[in-house]
């Protein structure tokens, strides 16, 4: 199984950090994305989005990080990252979902106004994203927080892919200047994310 | 089982599903018009104060794709069993999620709903943003995921090939939302088409007011 990925990559880090805990041996390649690579016609001949990460499965190609997450759970039928229970599968998924349509963009946005910008020499932060950012931001980590009290997990008793997801838009909650300050759930949940050794030997490079 | 929904096409993705599966939910109406999505009530319901939302035998669950995703394993109908499957329609439902959702609904709502509601036409929205703006935002970040919807649809008759299934209650309510608006297909022909056989189906209803 091949993963197309880019070391600084939170989504690619979803899809990494599931092949971690599985135990399952990904051919990382990766892409530079300083240089356009995902936009030439070789990598949008695999995923047209030009975006990463994207698996190639012995020819069955995937994209979208947790879908790929998913699937990777479902070659070793691991119950507890991803259960089988309709129910409890749906509690994953919602969380899933809920990344996409909400954190991941907000975290993104202050990511790369924050931190990537600077990384990239593309000028000073724009304010008015800045703002919106972290104005979704402090909506939706509260919602996290009041649904973390008295939680170890997202879902359930154990880790499941959705604290993979959830967590992974903190990557670089630091460098970016996220407000995470004050919400002590989520702050005592992704302590305990950043210990586990999946969590270690997908961080990025350090860089700022 | 309980679902709270409104004419938007987020919920009217679940209501279309359900009626495609046959199967019964007692509806519990929000009226996002009138803000009772903001109500303490629904709040305890779903705190990110949207719609859709099921309540299943003590399952409460939201996020529209995630519900039909759990309609599809529930009935075992309209749902891939294998993981590939599976897979393939997720990733189609996550891209409807993360590159369609939000562009579509302002189009939707100041293009289409908004002049049936006498609603001014210049409005600015509850956090401040510029209606106009945002249309034009959603215009622009529209383009590509309809490139990669137009080159899918040329070779795929329904998201997961010949066989229709839940995936297409979501790409298909939400394409067809934007075929409501003024949005300009023309170089998405094959979206097009497959909006009009969306249409076709028995169990899909327009979504809008007065649906």
């Amino acid at each position: 199984m091949k993963l197309y990925y880019h070391p600084i990559s939170i989504n690619a880090r979803k899809a990494r950090l599931a092949a971690v805990m599985l135990d399952l041996d990904l051919d990382l390649e990766p892409l530079d994305i300083a240089a356009g690579a995902h936009k030439q016609p070789e990598y949008l001949a695999i995923n047209p989005n030009g975006l990463i990460p994207t698996l190639d499965d012995d020819g069955f190609v995937l994209w979208e990080s947790n879908a790929i997450a998913q699937y990777l759970a479902s070659k070793r039928s691991s119950p507890d990252l991803f259960p089988s229970d309709p129910r409890a599968r749906a509690d994953v998924s919602r969380w899933q979902f809920w990344d996409v349509a909400h954190w991941s963009p907000a975290v993104q946005t202050l990511a790369f106004e924050c931190m990537y910008k600077k990384m990239a020499g593309l000028g000073a932060p724009d304010a008015a994203a800045v703002d919106r950012g972290t104005r979704d931001f402090h909506q939706l980590v509260s919602v996290l927080d009041a649904h973390l009290e008295g939680r170890a997990f997202l879902v359930g008793q154990r880790l499941t892919l959705a604290d993979f997801s959830i967590a992974a838009g903190l990557t670089f909650a630091t460098p970016a200047v996220m407000p995470v300050g004050g919400y002590e759930h989520v702050q005592r949940w992704f302590a305990s994310i950043e210990k586990l050794d999946a969590w270690k030997k997908t961080a990025p490079p350090a860089m700022v | 089982m309980k679902l709270y929904t409104h004419w938007s096409f987020s919920p009217q993705k679940v209501s279309f599903a359900l009626r495609e599966l046959g199967c019964a939910a007692e509806e519990v109406r929000i009226d996002l018009l009138r803000g009772e999505h903001k109500t303490p009530a629904f709040t305890a319901v779903n705190p990110m104060q949207k719609l859709p939302v099921i309540e299943d035998d003590g399952l409460v669950l939201w996020e529209s794709n995630a519900i039909l995703a759990y309609l599809g394993e529930r009935e075992r109908a309209l749902w891939p069993e294998d993981a590939r499957g599976r897979a393939d329609a997720l990733r189609w439902m996550f891209f409807e999620a993360r590159y369609l959702a939000d562009s579509v609904g302002p189009l939707w709502f100041f293009e289409s709903v908004a002049p049936a509601l006498g609603i001014p036409a210049e409005a600015n929205l509850p956090d401040g943003t510029v209606a106009a703006e945002r249309i034009a935002r959603g215009r622009k970040d529209l383009e590509r995921p309809l490139a990669i919807a137009d080159q899918h649809f040329a070779r795929s008759r329904w998201v997961l090939g010949d066989a229709f299934s839940l995936a297409d209650c979501s790409l298909g309510m939400t394409l067809s939302a934007l075929a409501a608006s003024r949005f300009d297909w023309t170089p998405y022909p094959n979206a097009y088409a497959y909006v009009a056989r969306i249409r076709e189906r028995a169990a899909w209803r327009p979504a809008h007011p007065h649906s």
